[in-house]
């Protein structure tokens, strides 16, 4: 199944419905030196694509949630969002059969439901987020932040909210130490409240700066 | 006799030489399925997702 069901081009798109767990013990077929994205030097297993063979080896310590003593391998098992098993295939199974077994384990799961590419894009973005706020650059974190903020998913939307309140209370921060700052140095309170008004735009805290500069008078 | 099992000892080392050379790197496939490990961050972000899990038990020890 490593190399056709799980290489099926409809098999591949269709599982970015799903969160796929890889249950593999063995680590004898070794490993790939492969090139990622044209650059970057990464060593894979050899069976499955993107992971190291820790990856699969870990996943056979889910078996027991499974399996009572000894069982036949492959099996496909389709689980809902608890982990609560929906549906059981034992034997080889060919990326179409695959597809229709995830697809109807799919429609039992109720409401909207987040596609991995749309998953994996918010995780990176708010990542970047992350980095930008410890490096202090404010406006790529607002730019990552508007990734997720913009997204039609609701799920993805509102997983800008803790992010947003960060970088809120950040402004707010600065925006107080301008404030402080007015009557002994007025210079540099502008130089601030500006540094607030433009690096975090689209947030309150930049509306409240931009207020502050109006009010100061020369 | 001794020409026999000089040529075994030389294919032999040569056989070991290309063995132990590392391979080239290839281009990886763009695209793949996303293997997760551990079941607890699959079921974290099946939840936070809203989708199933599938549990592919390919091969055991």
């Amino acid at each position: 199944m490593a190399t056709s069901t799980y290489t099926d081009s409809k098999a591949i798109v269709a599982s970015k419905n799903w969160v796929n767990v890889v249950s593999h013990g063995d680590t004898g077929h070794g490993t790939r030196d492969v090139i990622v994205n044209g650059k970057e030097k990464k060593t894979w297993c050899k069976e499955y694509w993107g992971i190291e063979c820790s990856v699969h080896t870990e996943g056979s310590k889910a078996v027991g949630n499974f399996m009572k003593g000894s069982y036949g391998t492959p099996t496909t098992i389709f689980c809902d969002p608890d982990g609560k098993e929906l549906s059981r295939k034992p034997g080889s199974i060919g990326g179409s059969e695959l597809v229709k077994m995830g697809n109807e384990a799919l429609a039992k799961v109720p409401g909207d439901h987040v596609s991995a590419i749309d998953w994996v894009a918010a995780k990176k973005a708010l990542a970047e987020i992350d980095e930008a706020l410890a490096k202090e650059d404010y406006k790529k974190a607002i730019e990552a932040l508007g990734k997720v903020s913009k997204s039609k998913v609701k799920t993805i939307a509102a997983m800008a909210e803790e992010p947003r309140k960060k970088l809120e209370e950040k402004g707010d921060a600065l925006l107080e130490e301008a404030k402080g700052k007015i009557e002994s140095d007025k210079a540099e309170a502008k130089k601030l409240l500006r540094k607030v008004a433009e690096q975090f735009k689209g947030l309150d805290c930049a509306k409240k700066a931009t207020e502050a500069l109006k009010e100061i008078k020369d | 006799m001794r020409i026999l099992v000089l040529t075994l000892i030389c294919a032999a080392a040569a056989w070991s030489q290309d063995r132990n050379k590392p391979t080239q790197a290839k281009p990886a496939d763009p695209d793949g399925i996303l293997w997760l490990g551990n079941w607890d961050e699959a079921v974290k972000e099946a939840k936070a997702r809203n989708v199933p899990i599938h549990f592919a038990l390919h091969k055991d020890n």
